[in-house]
């Protein structure tokens, strides 16, 4: 039986890589259900958390009497909760992210590689009984799954991403900011984009999702030709949002437009790493589930190898 | 600034190349649909204006590296400005060194002008700067070109010049300079120069043959700037001590074996001193036969010897004369002449009164004296005598190898002999007439000699003929005698005593002295034997003297006249001429002289550092933009760009030897003449039946491939409406470069139809060595055939006047039969003859005579009615046009006195061609004691026809202007006074009348240096200083055609060029001529004295006056032209003074607007002239009439032409109709509104004529069926040819004309360096390089 075309987004290669990682957010999720993720609420598990002040109304069981005895006030221990994860996976579709470079890993365009990293994504997190939500974008939002854990969510996901297609100019610090206030709970946010917008907004943007609470996780899609700018010859640069061009000797840009590209991924970095948003570059060079296999790896290293 | 080489400035089109790479690249650029646009964008605002900026440098400098090498190759200069001391520019020098005779002439040291020339030439190469070019050319009768172009290798030109040597000819200076110009089209500098390193002499460079120099000019004109000619004289030695055979001429034109001929040899002083040259030696076939001491001649001064040599044996003999003088110009000393002597000289003496006793017959003594019989010796005679009847002339076979006739006493002949004795004389036989008491002078006078003997006169006193005392002789009315013939011998008292004529291809002489001793005993004097042989020799049929040496040229090359001011003043107006008198003079002329800066070197320089500083630039950006790449493909295109600019900044060139194969090539001419079209049993191979032509075109076919082994073919095809062996040959000699020209066969039925025959023309073929050969095809015999052989009918009749045609009508194989002969118009027949034929070979002349009546064109027939078994029916008929006209030349004849000149002129207008209205008026006319008054009326146009004779010149200006033609000898002041000048000048130059103005002794045209008159002459008359220097000269003056006159309509008294050059070169010399005059600016001579220049002793000079023209001739004495001739030449010159002045004959119109063509009859395609004239009511031309013709085609449709108004004719109207290949009628309507308006009713409705387009049936062609090799023979003859017939072996040919192929080694020098070459190789590595770059994305 022939399998639904959506399901082209999960091959079976990346399949099995995928099966062998887990993911594990960095800090506290809210979820529905116990799980492996630390829960944002303190609650009944062996791991203690913290103590703090009493007031009226606890449960004079959580009271740390050794502590009350030691240093005269009341304290009750709070242990840490466990939890399923939330997550919210948002798919930048705009037009920039339909260039397919040359020397692209099975000649996928960046929204293509972006469509199977989260493909993936939601994949690896409903199998792990995950919540998982998708959102993408142009120069609005386009699609919003709410997260849910259910199996059907997966398909459901797939479906809207089989359906995307490259759009036009984005204004991708106003759309996360929107996307931002419609996630209700505190959840892993995966932004999947090439980030080509002006730095500042975007890392405001970003702001916002962490200042919700967010766990993010910027992964930054750009081809290998975006990266190297390779072109040897007189060119016809075509702006894939606006359909400007311009005629220029490729080589005379060169430099500049790598200092400048360059610029810009230093400051994108800084300001991730200001405001702890993880930020993972891929060249849409490397397989897609390598790529992706090194960031949760990388992430789950960082988040101390889990339990 | 000019170019030098304009043509290479189309190479600035590859200027265009970098702007369409540049455009191409943005075309092709790589489409990228691109993500990161931010990036792209900020960096594209930041480096946009260098980006562009850099683009921008770099398309100007490539097109500037373009366009600057571009100019570079075209080399430019500046002609006006003079830097760095005057050595600004390269030249071209081409050395001119006069290799003639007198070159060899040598000075007081030893030297010769000629090595003095060599050295100074060395000289002058050995020490001009590097950059100059030399060409050599050697001044000689014919040029020779030793560089086709110049060559700037030292050591070339210095070898060349070392092995020169002086030749024995005279330089052509003109045709030498001629070469020099076209050595100097090959140089490669843009200075050119010309240096003639010569003697000074004057003759040689032709300073009246305007011609030649207008070529030079042409040539010269093809250079940005004439090149100026330096002239290096060497002063002629002091004392030129130089003898020369002037002629050597043959007392006689028989030379027979029978007794010593004399020649007389005339040696002249060509040089500056008194010489004695020793003895002159007449060598015969190599033995010495005669020899005699000159003596001293003074210089200018010459000698005539009388040498006598008996010839043994009949045959060609070769005669040198030679001097012994150890003189400075050896080559004038020997003239070499070949004779043809005969053995035998048949003479038939009629007999007229027989008589048993018999020295009372009248041929007794001439008998006698031409074969006397000398008892006891073994003296030979040459003549033959035969004394014969009057009736025996009645057979044809009578006159079988007879050379001359001699009718003693005849009182009459019979037609029949008549006839016989015409047709004989007329083929070439000679005819002696001697008169007796018996011969009847109306019998002479009307039948056989026209205006011969008048009356007898039996009592003279003090006669002498020869100091013989003559007692009784015939007498001629002189004035009354035939046009055409001469008087040849006087009496003492002047009364004629031999006139002669020619008459067909024979002579005619009639005596007034009879050869008995009835009234005189002239036969019984020893004069009388000489005398007698002499007549029979000059009448005569054979001519001995075959090949003579033309010895004018070299004679005249010892005459060593510098140039005068004069002739200086008219070589100026052709070429720039300088004098060097010295080596410094010739320094300076040449080295030291500038034409302008050469400014094609900083277009170079600055090309190539432009090209670097781009290939700087390229690699900068390359490297600033991380691509540059080495590449060896770009790099070696580089360094050709860069070589080819270095290579052009060496200034390399390459001086070598070029072989050229030189082919020689054979003219082979297939005759597809109408007589071709004949298939006789003969006439194809192996004796089958075919036409000729079809045989002709096979055997030329085989001839081809026989030829082709050996030398080049060039096949013709002649004769298209007659067959023209001189039309063809001079093709030939038009078509092939005469080095190449090995000879020519013609296949042919051999018949020349054309009128000039093939003489003239196949000797010029003689003297290049090429000899003509013929294969004749077709059946040699006649068979039975009656024909219409020739007509003789005046095309152009006036109105009122009969139509006379002679047809002569040819039988053969009929005799005792009749033959009927018609005179037809279409089907109607006018008149009928029924004639006897009786003989086999029978000919007879008929004449018919028809009144045509009203103006037109009349179609005419002479036909005869086809005998039994005639063989070639196309003969039978011969149709001919005349044009009934009433156009009318009104002429008047003026002079002094009744002179030759006059007399012929008047004989030859009046009453011969009554389209001519003659008035003529004597000054001072002969008056006869007792005879009736002169006719004193004026002259005056409308005087009725006939009435000629005037007695006083026009009346009124009205009067003067009603003449076309005014013909004014030695006239004087009193009769063409002041009032009378102004009046021939209003008829000149307002009414657009012909002036023909002929010298005398007298007052024409010296008195004439002022007043009205003078403006119309042709010549100028006065010297610098104002006095009269035209004087008349009584010396011997030869008739010779400048270049202008032998192209001119006037002069053309031959349609073969040849064939005119040689009409009045044998002209016998006229007795005096005008000399101190010069040609005025704008006037054309036309002929000159041959023993001078033309500009020094015009003969005929003519120009333009207002719508008038003006002729003057020098001499009064063209009627020479009817030496030997008869009256053509004579006639058909005037006809054509006449056509060329007053315009032509228009048959159609009336006296104010007239239309005509100048032929009734052409083929369909040719052109036909339509020609119209128009006249105000005042005979004055009307100019600027719109006119046009309309031509009605036999179809009915109709073709419009413009008739243009010919420029400086008194107002005639022409156009050109090319006809169209529809045969029939046509007739051509003038249509012109406003002469019409002009005219109201004396505007001829309608205007209009008719001729006729058909392909002819051209009988002269068809006259003769027989093949005949007559005229092959003849050019074979000439040219050392050989004659076949079709079925002979012609292997003979194979090699007949000498070698097939030859080489000449020419040394050229290549100016590689601006090589077209180099140029495009240039802009093709340049352009490769950026199309290259571009591809790889580079800048």
């Amino acid at each position: 039986m022939a399998l639904p075309g959506y399901m082209k987004w999960l091959p079976d290669a990346a399949l099995g890589k995928l099966a062998r990682i887990e993911f594990l957010a960095h800090g506290a999720v809210d979820g529905f259900i116990a799980g492996r993720h630390k829960s944002a609420r303190k609650g009944a598990s062996a791991e203690f958390a913290e103590h703090r002040a009493y007031v009226a109304g606890d449960d004079p069981r959580t009271l740390d009497w050794r502590l009350a005895a030691r240093r005269q006030r009341l304290y009750v221990k709070q242990y840490v909760d466990e939890t399923n994860l939330r997550a919210t996976i948002v798919l930048d579709a705009s037009g920039s992210m339909g260039y397919r470079g040359r020397a692209a890993a099975g000649g996928l365009s960046k929204l293509e590689y972006g469509q199977y990293v989260a493909a993936s994504l939601a994949y690896l997190l409903v199998n792990q009984q995950d919540a998982v939500g998708f959102a993408s974008y142009d120069t609005a939002v386009r699609d919003f799954v709410p997260a849910k854990a259910e199996p059907s969510q997966v398909r459901c996901i797939l479906e809207r991403l089989d359906a995307l297609k490259p759009g036009g100019e984005t204004d991708m610090a106003g759309v996360l900011h929107e996307i931002a206030e419609r996630i209700p709970r505190r959840s892993v946010v995966f932004v999947v984009s090439d980030f080509f917008a002006d730095a500042k907004e975007l890392l405001r943007a970003l702001h916002h999702l962490r200042f919700r609470r967010h766990e993010v996780i910027a992964i930054q899609v750009c081809d290998h030709d975006e990266l190297t700018f390779p072109f040897e010859r007189a060119c016809r640069f075509e702006d894939l949002e606006t359909r400007q061009f311009i005629d220029v000797d490729a080589r005379a840009l060169r430099k500049d437009y790598l200092a400048r590209l360059g610029a810009h991924f230093a400051e994108l970095s800084r300001g991730c790493g200001e405001m702890r948003v993880t930020h993972e570059r891929v060249d849409t060079s490397r397989p897609f589930h390598e790529a992706l296999a090194d960031i949760l790896v990388r992430y789950r290293r960082a988040a101390g190898g889990g339990r | 600034m000019s170019f030098f080489a304009p043509w290479m400035l189309l190479g600035l089109a590859a200027a265009a190349a970098p702007v369409i790479l540049h455009i191409l690249r943005r075309r092709t650029a790589d489409r990228v649909p691109w993500g990161a646009w931010m990036f792209l964008a900020d960096s594209l605002r930041r480096r946009r204006r260098r980006l562009v900026l850099e683009d921008v440098v770099l398309l100007v400098l490539r097109t500037l590296v373009l366009v600057l090498a571009a100019i570079a190759f075209a080399r430019p200069f500046l002609p006006e400005l003079h830097f760095f001391g005057g050595a600004g520019m390269d030249k071209d020098v081409v050395l001119v060194v006069d290799a003639s005779a007198s070159m060899k002439l040598s000075d007081p040291s030893g030297r010769t002008a000629f090595d003095r020339a060599i050295e100074e030439a060395r000289s002058l190469v050995e020490d001009s700067p590097k950059g100059t070019a030399f060409g050599i050319v050697v001044g000689e009768g014919t040029p020779v070109i030793l560089t086709p172009s110049p060559i700037s290798a030292k050591r070339e030109v210095l070898e060349l010049l070392d092995s020169l040597e002086p030749g024995d000819d005279a330089m052509d200076a003109p045709r030498s300079l001629a070469a020099a110009g076209e050595v100097l089209v090959g140089g490669a500098n843009p200075a050119k120069e010309v240096v003639v390193l010569g003697d000074g002499q004057a003759y040689g460079w032709r300073c009246g043959d305007e011609a030649e120099w207008k070529r030079v000019e042409r040539i010269f004109a093809r250079f940005p700037r004439r090149p100026p000619v330096v002239w290096r004289t060497f002063e002629r030695p002091g004392d030129v001590r130089n003898a020369a055979i002037a002629a050597v001429r043959p007392s006689r034109r028989v030379i027979g074996t029978d007794r010593p001929a004399a020649f007389s040899v005339t040696v002249v002083n060509a040089g500056s001193v008194p010489f004695s040259p020793g003895d002159v030696v007449m060598r015969v076939d190599g033995a010495e036969a005669a020899r005699a001491p000159v003596g001293q001649i003074l210089p200018g001064l010459a000698r005539t010897f009388e040498f006598s040599h008996a010839f043994a044996k009949p045959g060609r003999h070769e005669v040198v004369t030679s001097l012994d003088a150890a003189d400075d110009i050896a080559s004038d000393s020997t003239v070499s002449n070949a004779i043809d002597v005969v053995d035998a000289l048949d003479a038939l003496l009629v007999n007229g009164r027989p008589s048993a006793r018999g020295f009372d017959r009248p041929t007794a003594f001439l008998e006698a004296a031409l074969r006397p019989e000398l008892k006891g010796t073994n003296a030979v005679f040459l003549v033959k005598p035969r004394t014969v009847r009057a009736v025996e002339l009645e057979n044809p076979a009578v006159f079988s190898g007879v050379e001359a006739v001699a009718l003693c006493d005849v009182p009459f002949l019979s037609p029949r002999a008549v006839q016989n004795l015409s047709k004989w004389v007329g083929g070439g036989g000679g005819l002696v007439v001697v008169p007796g008491e018996r011969a009847q002078a109306s019998f002479y006078t009307n039948e056989l000699f026209a205006a011969a003997w008048t009356n007898w006169n039996h009592s003279l006193s003090d006669v002498a003929f020869e100091g013989a005392p003559v007692s009784g002789r015939a007498e001629f009315d002189e004035s009354a005698l035939r046009k055409g013939v001469d008087v040849a011998a006087r009496f003492s008292d002047g009364a004629p005593a031999v006139l002669s004529a020619a008459f067909g291809k024979g002579r005619t002489v009639v005596t007034a002295l009879p050869f008995d001793l009835k009234w005189t005993t002239f036969p019984a004097r020893p004069l009388f034997v000489p005398f007698a042989h002499e007549l029979v020799y000059s009448v005569a049929a054979t001519n001995s003297v075959s090949a003579a040496v033309d010895t004018r040229w070299r004679s005249r090359e010892g005459e060593l006249k510098p140039l005068t001011q004069d002739e200086l003043d008219t070589l100026a107006v052709s070429v720039d001429l300088g004098f060097a008198r010295s080596l410094d003079d010739l320094m300076a002329a040449v080295v030291g002289r500038s034409f302008g800066v050469e400014i094609w070197r900083p277009f170079a320089v600055l090309a190539l550092v432009l090209l670097l500083a781009e290939m700087l630039l390229c690699r900068r950006i390359d490297a600033e933009r991380g691509g540059h790449v080495p590449s060896l493909p770009r790099a070696a295109l580089r360094a050709v760009a860069l070589l080819s600019l270095l290579w052009m900044l060496a200034h390399v060139s390459w001086t070598h030897d070029v072989t050229r194969s030189l082919h020689r090539r054979v003219a082979v001419f297939a005759d597809r003449s109408l007589s071709m079209q004949r298939a006789d049993a003969g006439a194809g191979e192996d004796g089958v039946q075919a036409t000729r032509y079809a045989a002709a075109t096979n055997i030329a076919a085989r001839l081809e491939e026989r030829l082709l082994g050996r030398y080049d073919v060039e096949p013709f095809e002649f004769g298209d409406r007659t067959t023209d062996f001189s039309a063809a040959l001079e093709l030939a000699l038009a078509r092939i470069p005469s080095e190449e020209l090995a000879g020519a066969v013609f296949v042919t039925d051999g018949r020349d139809t054309s009128d000039a025959g093939p003489s003239a023309a196949a000797r010029r073929f003689a003297r290049l060595g090429a000899k003509v050969s013929s294969v004749v095809v077709g059946n040699p015999t006649n068979r039975t055939d009656a024909a219409v052989e020739a007509l003789s009918v005046v095309e152009n009749v006036f109105l009122g006047d009969k139509v006379r045609p002679v047809a002569r009508i040819r039988a053969d194989g009929l005799k005792g039969r009749r033959v009927v002969v018609k005179l037809m118009e279409g089907e109607e027949t006018l008149d009928r003859r029924e004639l006897d034929v009786d003989s086999d070979a029978w000919t007879k002349d008929v004449r018919f005579v028809h009144d045509p009546g009203g103006k037109g064109v009349r179609g005419y027939r002479v036909a005869i009615e086809p005998p039994e078994g005639d063989l070639e029916p196309r003969n039978d008929e011969w149709p001919f046009e005349v044009s009934v006209s009433d156009d009318r030349t009104n002429v008047l004849v003026a002079d002094r006195r009744p002179r030759w000149e006059f007399r012929y002129l008047r004989n030859l207008f009046f009453a011969r061609d009554k389209s001519v209205h003659l008035q003529y008026v004597l000054a001072e006319p002969d008056k006869l004691a007792g005879g009736a008054p002169a006719n004193t009326a004026p002259a005056d146009a409308t005087r009725p026809f006939g009435e000629a004779e005037a007695g006083a010149l026009p009346k009124t200006r009205d009067d003067w202007r009603k003449f076309d033609v005014i013909v004014l000898g030695d006239l004087g002041r009193d009769v063409l006074t002041d009032e009378v000048c102004e009046d021939i000048r209003y008829c000149v130059e307002e009414r657009g009348a012909l002036l023909v103005l002929t010298a005398g002794e007298r007052h024409m045209p010296y008195d004439y240096a002022a007043g009205p008159l003078s403006g119309l002459l042709p010549l100028a008359l006065t010297n610098e200083s104002g006095a009269v220097s035209a004087r008349w000269v009584a010396a011997k003056t030869p008739f010779a055609l400048t270049p202008s006159g032998r192209g001119h309509p006037a002069t053309a008294v031959s349609s073969s060029p040849s064939e005119n050059e040689r009409v009045w070169g044998s002209l016998p010399p006229a007795h005096g001529r005008v000399e101190g005059v010069a040609a005025k600016p704008g006037a054309e001579v036309l002929l000159f004295a041959g023993d001078s220049t033309a500009l020094a002793a015009p003969l005929l000079t003519v120009r333009g006056a207002g719508r008038g023209k003006v002729a003057f001739f020098s001499t009064d004495e063209t009627w020479l032209l009817r030496y030997r001739h008869g009256d053509t030449y004579h006639h058909r010159f005037w006809g054509n003074v006449l056509r060329w002045g007053a315009g032509e004959k228009l048959r159609d119109g009336n006296q104010r607007a007239r239309v005509g063509t100048d032929s009734l009859r052409c083929l369909p395609g040719e052109t036909v002239k339509l020609m119209a004239r128009f006249s105000d009511k005042d005979f004055m031309p009307v100019a600027g009439a719109k006119a046009k013709a309309e031509v009605k085609l036999p179809d009915g449709s109709l073709r419009t032409v413009d008739l243009v108004e010919r420029p400086g004719a008194n107002g005639i109207y022409e156009a050109e109709f090319d006809a169209t290949e529809k045969e029939g009628g046509y007739e051509a309507t003038v249509l012109a509104p406003a002469v019409e308006e002009l005219l109201g009713d004396e505007w001829p409705r309608p205007l209009a004529t008719r001729f006729a387009v058909d392909r002819g049936t051209a009988p002269v062609e068809y006259a003769r069926p027989a093949a005949d090799d007559a005229a092959p023979k003849a050019m074979a003859r000439l040219t050392g040819g050989s004659v076949f017939a079709a079925g002979d072996d012609l292997s003979e040919l194979d090699d007949a004309f000498g070698a097939g192929r030859s080489e000449i080694v020419e040394r050229v020098d290549d100016a590689v360096w601006d090589h077209p070459a180099g140029l495009v190789l240039l802009a093709l590595a340049l352009i490769a390089v950026w199309t290259l770059r571009k591809r790889r994305g580079l800048a």
